[in-house]
């Protein structure tokens, strides 16, 4: 991937007479253009993917191919549209384009798509023959050949085999869409009607913007549009780079593993982040090991946009209007090609953003949270978080209605009851999907059981979901459902985190993990014959049959019930600081156990007439002799550290680290922190099946949780994820030397 | 002597009122009473009473034809989120859809703004009930009486003031719903219960669960309130039905309201819009924009064919719900919007409000942070001593000493600049949203009147058509009480669907489309029925909610009657494609994919009694008699202080003309006549502006 340059001769334009006023009128006019683009896509489209997952994006460029103008919803898709634009403007400028020429973007090793999955459209917007902009809208199709639905092929061994891909192909002309090209997909999809009208939709909303693009340069003039875009990307650089200053000159550095057992075993692949600031430009170093023949292979999109731009936006830009000013801070380096987070044909690569790209924006968040919290900013101080933990449940069915006709489901249901991470200022969000996905839904179950051959079982939160911590992390989504009035479907699945979870911070604990199931012989047909209720898994007998987690060809028969969860997201601050009336609430409203209120808080817990209470003396008194009893050294009250209010667990005061908590000295911050600290590890597995919470226990490689705990009042400090055997450093920063 | 009509809309602050009596119009104001809202409606009625100089008693015993209340209760109490404690009976398994509804997450960038939905039923309260419907209305789990009667004893000791009944499928067969709503009755007579298939009768289960839960929600300072002004009313002689006012721009009686409050959701702006609608019609204007500039927002209308636009499965505070209200945009752009410094530096407007406590500097009350109250005041748009009729004065030094300190100062830019250019960063993201109830659902502005009421909006009206090029403007006489007066001009309507899920290819199907069809043309029309009309009086309006097979969203089309039956090139298929490919554009239309009818919508007007108001006679002359004189001020537009003058309204009589700069003052509305514009007063006594 090339080094993106920064661009301070932007800066220049901030210094010119131009109105601030009518740049900011310029400004939201194109983020109009970009909604109404979106509603337009919104309103046409025949896919869920799109209607209610809210897994497509349309974005506005100028005539240069900078991005000025987007509509929320799928953030990572600011990555893969300005690499399409850029790919076209190469290859097609100056000669071979034309007004009306329709471009169709699916290949994610030439033009920028997340996968193969994301279909795009870039259309140029032209004013009597002069070109004054692009358009690009991209949506999720519900299928683009090869060997698999839904565009996700856990089975493929090389992009070949995993769909149809067009690298920026002229699909039409004037406007309209060529007969051949229909013609070629029609042949290529499994349901090519609905492929076609997608695709129209994109046009359509393409067209939107183009019409009003037209209306704005007409209104403004060429030349003073473009002096009002320079200004306003101008604007959001200066900006940007001020916050980047805030953060000192150094390092911050993570891992994380990939999770693979497509093929048999359970194997895990590494990687590492590492992000330098240096004065007001951030610098991602990524590394990975060596590509491997299945899907999980990172895309350049998919390390740029769902790895680095979504949590940059969401957490460090989240309140600077976006456009290419944001990029021009950033740069990203992904190293030699021919490994996971820079793959070369013919690496496999349909689920790019959910496997890699997803766990690279998991350590940019972890990396964003250690930086925030060594600045001397309270704001950005109080912008670190629990990590979100990018994943979820996915599965695809295939097979025959009753009516004979073909039915291609794709219940996105657990890919948005994804929990959100803690923050500094409360819970993270229950059912928060993918960081990446804004505004994301799911259908009615109403919605479900009306278009698709299917009955659902039930639908609830999953129980202790939320990593545990001062504020808790949010919970993941637990639904079941099997086929009604159908029979012999096959399906694929596609998870994450089912050994591995997302991490706390600052003290806080993991999240819970995916899971999928098939109760098979279940008695539930003759449960439901009986009329009696099937609305909770205790009500079933069968075989629970749990999935690998990437897996294809799955049956599923008639009386078979599927049975999914998704991760839940890291908590944030020590759990024995959260306060034990809020815990007592989460007990009360069924969203973490007894075991984990007693185990992970430390809670004294009674209960009567099915309503617990949690005694808070009582509580505290635990909390500190359960902590006393982990640190001997221990000789401060945990409750008194626990009533000092902080955003991160250690602060730096002359040069010192200090418990943020009782400013206990934890040396100089010429080294980590965590290397003064002598860990206590566990086996996660074991801990989370005390505490009820979802996890498939590695084995061979025991995930491990390395805990640290200060010396004087015993809060906890960090929780690192470690697997046994495997030196690592654990996350941390380094300053660089004045 | 004619029969007075009177309209009394209960707003956050103010309780405005107008009393129509043949040509004559009264206005009456007074300060809302929270505690007992019917304080402030008696103490404007007194004001009104002593207008036509009758008592009160006279007036509502011998004068008084109707009375159209509108409120902001139920929009207060969602808000709020303070209202009654709620119990969920609900189908198992399913308990936590009330809590988390389709998942959390909104468009915000900003992770720590991702938060829950407000639990507006504590969890405890929430109670499974062992039952099923499946979608072709099956009872597949029958429910059990003694479940349901002990989960209602559970409820009740947790101490429930209501119960919704929110099951599966109840659409498709609503026997379960109906068995437990009995089943509390016998148990409790007194807890009021909605079932969701009585709130909203349509498929996706949390939209109507929703509206079921908001509408117990909202039940008991409703009740309380519709209990307290029937009585005070009947106490005071008046004989005869009060009516409410609801979101859809219609009245509702008494008896409806008790059933259903949710449906006075939003009422307020709807007024406007009803008002603005007649306005039209009286005109004969086809199409027009309507806007209200309020303390905190700016909503927005189109009026089509001098019909408002209905929007569909609206969303309500946090929450979505199955209700259909007035398409109505409201935007954080009004008199309290405060103006700051955005993460770039650069100035902007909203949408965080000052409120009417301590509301902007210039009030005095200890706001510091500059509101557009501010920028018009510093500009000299608003007389310091003479704001909103002389019941406040406003400080300019405070105002002017806000605007430098927190935007001013930073941008090198005096009191003036800054309030110039908070005045057109508002008109800008006012005009957005004008683009967004026309340009994007298809409708041109440029061939719209705007129509702007309020007392704020007649500054910045002209400078938003500008902005549109929209030519022709309108500011109603009244302009600040025009939502009261919209009251008046509102119909009886009763707006019902049912999910019908008919492919209308299916001939097969059609006489059970055609069954479903009377039996809701009946229950409706037995409804208006119920409510006093005659049967022959009732106009029943046919529409459905449309998706091309493999499409999950709906699109709405008014149909005729018996449109169901038709086929072919003419019939109601080709309609609708045309219908689609008008709102998505040419070469959209699925015309490969089956179609299916996914709701039938009726919609029931009972057409009442509007005041008589007949245009006088226009004596056309310039204005010259009406000027009261001249006052510097700076106007945003040719960014200048210019000796601007200043127009009596008293004295502006109909014909009465001038040509801008200009500014009339009426007694709480402030008119901005810019540069190249011609006002005159016509003959209903309104400020036509020709841009």
């Amino acid at each position: 991937m090339n080094k993106q340059a920064q661009s301070p001769a932007n800066a220049a334009y901030l210094a010119t007479e131009l109105d601030p006023i009518t740049a900011e009128v310029v400004r939201c006019a194109l983020d109009n253009i970009a909604d109404e683009m979106a509603v337009v896509l919104l309103r046409t489209s025949g896919s869920p993917v799109l209607t209610e997952a809210k897994d497509f994006s349309a974005v506005v460029f100028d005539a240069v191919g900078r991005q000025v103008g987007s509509a929320g919803y799928v953030l990572g898709h600011l990555a893969s549209s300005r690499i399409a634009i850029q790919k076209i403007i190469e290859k097609r400028m100056p000669d071979d384009l034309h007004p009306g020429d329709i471009f169709i973007c699916n290949d994610p090793y030439t033009v920028g798509a997340l996968h193969q999955g994301d279909v795009g459209v870039v259309m140029p917007i032209h004013q009597d023959n002069t070109l004054i902009g692009w358009t690009f809208t991209n949506a999720h199709l519900i299928d683009v050949g090869g060997v698999s639905i839904s565009g996700i092929a856990p089975q493929a061994h090389d992009c070949f085999e995993e769909a149809i891909r067009f690298p920026g192909s002229r699909a039409g002309q004037n406007g309209v869409l060529n007969q051949e090209w229909i013609g070629f997909i029609e042949a290529n999809v499994r349901v090519p009607i609905s492929f076609i009208n997608d695709v129209r939709s994109l046009i359509a909303a393409c067209h939107a913007g183009a019409i009003r693009m037209r209306a704005l340069v007409e209104e403004y003039g060429v030349a003073t549009l473009d002096q009002y875009i320079n200004y306003n990307i101008g604007l959001s650089e200066k900006a940007f780079r001020e916050r980047i200053a805030q953060l000192p000159d150094g390092v911050a550095h993570t891992y994380d593993w990939v999770e693979y057992d497509g093929r048999g075993t359970a194997d895990l692949y590494g990687l590492s982040c590492e992000m330098a600031i240096e004065g007001d430009q951030l610098r991602f170093t990524f590394a990975g090991v060596d590509q491997i023949d299945a899907f999980i292979n990172a895309t350049p999109s998919a390390v740029a946009g769902i790895g680095v731009i979504t949590p940059i936006i969401c957490q460090l830009a989240f309140d600077i209007p976006f456009n290419e000013g944001i990029w021009n801070c950033i740069e990203i380096d992904t190293g030699h090609e021919g490994t996971i987070v820079n793959p070369k044909v013919p690496a496999p690569v349909t689920n790019a953003h959910m496997e890699t790209g997803a766990r690279v924006g998991r350590m940019v968040n972890e990396a964003l949270s250690i930086a925030c919290s060594v600045s001397d900013s309270p704001m950005l101080r109080g912008r670190a978080a629990g990590q979100t933990t990018n994943s979820g449940a996915g599965a695809a069915w295939f097979g025959v209605k009753a009516d004979g006709s073909l039915a291609i489901i794709f219940p996105l249901d657990n890919l948005v009851g994804i929990g959100g991470g803690a923050q500094t200022t409360g819970d993270g969000q229950d059912l928060y999907g993918f960081q990446t996905t804004l505004s994301v839904s799911f259908p009615d179950v109403e919605v479900h059981e009306l278009v698709d051959p299917f009955f659902v079982l039930w639908r609830r939160y999953s129980l202790n979901s939320g990593g545990a911590g001062f504020h808790r992390g949010g919970l993941a989504l637990d639904q079941a459902y099997m086929l009604w009035k159908a029979d012999n479907f096959s399906g694929s699945g596609f998870l994450a985190a089912v050994e591995l979870p997302p991490r706390g911070f600052a003290g806080g604990y993991p999240g819970g993990l995916s899971r999928s199931a098939v109760i098979r012989n279940s008695d539930v047909l003759a449960r439901l014959k009986a009329g009696q209720s099937v609305s909770s898994p205790d009500k079933l007998t069968g075989n629970l049959d749990v999935l690998n987690a990437k897996v294809s060809n799955v049956p599923l028969r008639e009386g078979d019930v599927y049975w999914a969860s998704s991760s839940g997201s890291g908590g944030l601050g020590d759990p024995f600081h959260r306060a034990p009336a809020q815990v007592e609430q989460d007990l009360n409203d069924a969203k973490i156990s007894r075991s984990s209120a007693e185990i992970l808080y430390g809670a004294v817990v009674s209960e009567a007439n099915g309503v617990f209470a949690i005694n808070n003396d009582a509580t505290w008194n635990n909390r500190e002799q359960l902590r006393a009893a982990l640190v001997p050294s221990k000789r401060r009250s945990l409750r008194d550290a626990a009533q000092v209010k902080q955003t991160s667990s250690v602060s730096i005061v002359h040069g010192h680290w200090n418990c943020a908590h009782c400013a206990a000295d934890l040396g100089t911050t010429a080294q980590s922190w965590k290397t003064v600290i002598a860990p206590h590890r566990r086996a996660l597995g074991e801990l989370f099946d005390q505490v009820q919470t979802r996890v498939r226990t590695r084995h061979e490689q025991a995930v491990l949780l390395s805990e640290r705990f200060c010396p004087q009042c015993a809060s906890c400090l960090s929780v690192d994820v470690e697997l046994d055997g495997v030196e690592s450093t654990p996350p941390g920063f380094n300053f660089r030397a004045a | 002597m004619s029969e007075i009509s009177i309209g009394i809309d209960v707003g956050g602050t103010h309780t405005d009122l107008i009393a129509i009596q043949g040509g004559r119009a009264v206005r009456a104001k007074a300060f809302t009473t929270h505690n007992d809202y019917s304080e402030g409606i008696f103490v404007a009625l007194e004001a009104a009473a002593a207008e036509f100089d009758i008592s009160v008693d006279e007036l509502l015993a011998n004068q008084a034809r109707t009375f159209v209340n509108g409120n902001t209760i139920v929009t207060n109490a969602v808000t709020e989120l303070k209202g009654a404690k709620v119990g969920v009976l609900v189908s198992g398994g399913f308990a936590d859809i009330v809590r988390f509804g389709r998942g959390n997450r909104s468009n915000e960038f900003d992770d720590q703004l991702q938060v829950n939905l407000p639990q507006i039923v504590p969890q405890q309260c929430i109670i499974e009930i062992d039952e099923r419907i499946d979608r072709d209305g099956n009872v597949i789990i029958p429910l059990e009486r003694d479940q349901v009667a002990a989960a209602v004893q559970k409820l009740l000791e947790h101490g429930v003031d209501s119960i919704a009944v929110c099951f599966l499928w109840c659409t498709r067969n609503d026997i379960h719903e109906r068995e437990a709503e009995r089943i509390i009755h016998e148990i409790s007579p007194d807890t009021f219960v909605t079932c969701s298939i009585s709130a909203a009768s349509v498929f996706r289960e949390y939209e109507r669960w929703m509206t079921a839960i908001l509408n117990c929600f909202v039940q008991p300072p409703v009740n309380a309130f519709v209990t307290k002004v029937s009585a005070g009313l009947s106490d005071r002689g008046y004989r005869r039905a009060v009516e409410f006012f609801n979101g859809l721009g219609g009245v509702l009686g008494a008896e409806e309201v008790r059933k259903l409050p949710i449906l006075l959701y939003s009422s307020g702006p709807a007024g406007g819009a009803i008002g603005a609608a007649a306005l039209a019609r009286r005109y004969g204007i086809e199409n027009l924009l309507c806007g209200d500039m309020g303390g905190t927002s700016f909503d927005t209308t189109l009026i089509h064919k001098t019909k408002p636009l209905v929007a569909q499965r609206c969303r309500i505070g946090s929450f979505d719900t199955a209700i259909s209200l007035l398409d109505i945009i409201s935007i954080g752009a009004g008199g309290g919007s405060l103006i700051g410094l955005d993460a770039r530096g650069v100035p902007k407007v909203g949408p965080q409000s000052a409120g009417s406590m301590p509301g902007p500097a210039c009030y005095g009350n200890g706001g510091t942070l500059p509101a557009m109250t501010d920028c018009m005041v510093t500009m000299g748009f608003l007389r310091p001593d003479n704001y909103l009729g002389g019941r406040h004065s406003l400080d300019v030094e405070a105002a002017k000493a806000a605007l430098l300190l927190h935007v001013g100062n930073a941008m090198g830019w005096d009191a003036e600049q800054t309030s110039a250019g908070a005045y057109n960063l508002a008109v800008a993201n006012m005009a957005n949203a004008l683009r967004g109830v026309s340009i994007r659902r298809g409708y041109d502005p440029r061939k719209c009147t705007f129509v702007a009421y309020g007392g704020a909006l007649p500054m910045f009206a002209a400078a938003i058509c500008r902005a549109l090029n929209i030519t022709d403007m309108i500011v109603p006489n009244h302009s600040s009480a025009f939502s009261a007066y919209g009251l008046l001009e509102a119909d009886y309507i009763r707006r019902k669907s049912v999910t019908v899920g008919w492919t209308v290819e299916d001939r097969d199907k059609l006489p059970t489309m055609v069954a479903l069809r009377n039996a809701l043309e009946e229950e409706v029309a037995a409804e208006i029925e119920h409510a006093g009309f005659e049967r022959d009086a009732i106009q029943l309006l046919h529409g459905a909610d449309f998706r091309y097979a493999g499409q999950l969203n709906e699109m709405y089309m008014d149909l005729d009657q018996d449109d169901i039956l038709s086929e072919g090139p003419s019939g109601m298929r080709d309609k609708f494609d045309l219908a689609y490919e008008t709102e998505f554009g040419p070469d959209t239309a699925w015309r490969n994919s089956g179609l299916m009818l996914v709701n039938y919508v009726i919609t029931g007007i009972a057409i009442r009694e509007k005041p008589h108001i007949e245009p006088v006679a226009i004596d056309p002359q310039e204005a010259t008699f009406a000027l009261s004189g001249t006052r510097p001020v700076f106007l945003p537009d040719v960014q200048e202080r210019i000796d601007t003058p200043i127009y009596d309204s008293e004295k502006m009589t109909p014909g009465a003309w001038f040509d801008g700069p200009g500014i009339i003052e009426v007694r709480d509305t402030t008119i901005y006549v810019p540069t190249n514009a011609r006002v005159e007063r016509d003959g209903y006594m309104n400020f036509r502006l020709t841009l």
